[in-house]
C-alpha cells in the first residue's frame, strides 16, 4: 500500500516557511526593546539611548557595559538623592520637610547597604565609581520641572512612622527610580537603568515607603556584590 | 505706663517665639549659557546660580541668607541645540528662593 503524498511544489514548502515567519516574530517578539523614546524619559541620565528593557528581575531599562572592569572598583561616591519632577511648582503640594525625609529615607537606605560591600568616599579618585540616583516624575517634552537635591547630613535623623500625605502619594505612585553608575575620573558609563514600579503595591505610610526603597537598595547591593565577586548574594534580593 | 512697656515686650517675644514673622524669600534667578552639559547637570548649574542670586538680594536687603546647608530646590527650564558636529548643547533656566531673616 502507498504512503498518501503531500501536494508537490509551493504547497508542501508553506508549512515551513510559516514555520520560519513564526519563529522569527517569536524572537522579534521576545528580542528586549532598546533605546526608548527620549520624549518619554525624565533627562536625569546623560545618555537614554544604550538602554534596553530588563528581563523581570531587573530594572524596567537597563544598560550594562560589557566592557566594564568591576574588579578595578572598591571605593563608591554617591552623590545626594535628587528629585525631579514635571512642571513649574509642581514640588510645591509637598512639603520641604517631606521632600527631605524622601530624599534622606533613600539616601540612608541604599547607604547603609553598599556599605557594607564598599568603602564610601567624597572625592573622585582611580578604583572609584560615583552613583547617582533620582526619583523622577518628569518627561524631557516637558518644558520646566521642579528639582529638589538633598546632601543629606551623616547624622540627620527622619522622623517615625506616619501617613503619607497626599501629594506624596501621587508622587511614589508615578515616580520611577533612575541611576547611573559611571567611573569617577574618566566619566565612562558602567551601568545605568530606569526602574518603574511594576508590581504597584500601595504605599500610604512612611513605613511602606521605606521598605520599598530598603528592598530597592538591597537588590542595588546585591548586583554590586555580584559585578565585584561574579558570586550570587547571599540574601534575597527581590525588588 | 504699663501698657506702653507691654506692648513691645510682646512684640519682642512674639518675634523671638515665631521667627518665621521675620522670615522673607527673595527670588534669585539663574541663566547658565550654552553649556556643553548633561541636562542634569545644566539645570543643578541653574539652580546654583539662582541660588547666588537670591542669596545677594538678600544681602542687598539687609538680611542672612538662611538655606539649609546641602539643601537646593528650584525650577529648572531648558533649551538645546547642536553644535555643528551634531553635540548637544542646553541652556537652563532656573527660579529659586531661599529664607532670609
Amino acid at each position: 500500500m502507498r504512503e498518501p503524498t503531500g501536494p508537490p511544489g509551493r504547497f508542501a514548502a508553506a508549512p515551513v516557511w510559516l514555520t520560519l515567519l513564526a519563529l522569527a516574530m517569536l524572537s522579534a517578539c521576545l528580542a528586549p526593546r532598546c533605546a526608548p523614546d527620549p520624549r518619554g524619559m525624565s533627562g536625569f541620565l546623560d545618555d537614554y539611548s544604550r538602554l534596553c528593557e530588563g528581563h523581570p528581575e531587573q530594572p524596567s531599562l537597563v544598560y550594562r557595559n560589557p566592557e566594564a572592569d568591576w574588579t578595578a572598583y572598591n571605593r563608591i561616591l554617591f552623590e545626594p538623592v535628587t528629585i525631579w519632577r514635571s512642571g513649574k511648582g509642581s514640588l510645591d503640594s509637598i512639603a520641604e520637610e517631606d521632600l527631605q525625609r524622601l530624599a534622606a529615607e533613600f539616601h540612608t537606605a541604599v547607604r547603609s547597604r553598599i556599605e557594607g560591600i564598599y568603602h564610601l568616599v567624597d572625592e573622585p579618585a582611580p578604583g572609584v565609581m560615583r552613583i547617582r540616583l533620582g526619583i523622577t516624575d518628569a518627561r524631557q517634552s516637558d518644558p520646566v520641572l521642579d528639582v529638589f537635591t538633598f546632601d543629606v547630613p551623616p547624622a540627620h535623623s527622619v522622623r517615625g512612622e506616619q501617613s503619607l500625605s497626599a501629594g506624596m502619594q501621587a508622587l511614589t505612585a508615578a515616580a520611577a527610580i533612575e541611576g547611573e553608575i559611571t567611573d569617577s575620573v574618566t566619566g565612562e558609563l558602567l551601568a545605568a537603568g530606569v526602574d518603574r514600579r511594576r508590581k504597584r503595591r500601595e504605599i500610604t505610610s512612611w513605613e511602606d515607603l521605606r521598605a520599598a526603597l530598603d528592598r530597592w537598595a538591597s537588590w542595588l547591593a546585591g548586583r554590586l556584590e555580584q559585578t565585584r565577586t561574579g558570586q550570587q548574594p547571599a540574601q534575597a534580593t527581590e525588588r | 505706663m504699663r501698657l506702653r512697656v507691654s506692648v513691645p515686650l510682646a512684640l519682642v517675644a512674639l518675634l523671638a517665639l515665631c521667627p518665621s514673622l521675620l522670615a522673607a524669600q527673595y527670588t534669585g534667578w539663574g541663566d547658565t549659557g550654552w553649556v556643553y552639559a548633561s541636562k542634569r547637570e545644566c539645570c543643578n548649574g541653574a539652580i546654583a546660580l539662582a541660588y547666588e542670586d537670591s542669596e545677594a538680594r538678600c544681602l542687598l536687603a539687609g538680611g542672612l541668607p538662611r538655606g539649609m546647608s546641602g539643601m537646593r530646590r528650584g525650577s529648572c527650564k531648558w533649551d538645546w541645540t547642536t553644535d555643528a558636529s551634531g553635540t548637544q548643547l542646553y541652556r537652563c533656566y532656573s527660579e529659586a528662593g531661599i529664607p532670609c531673616r
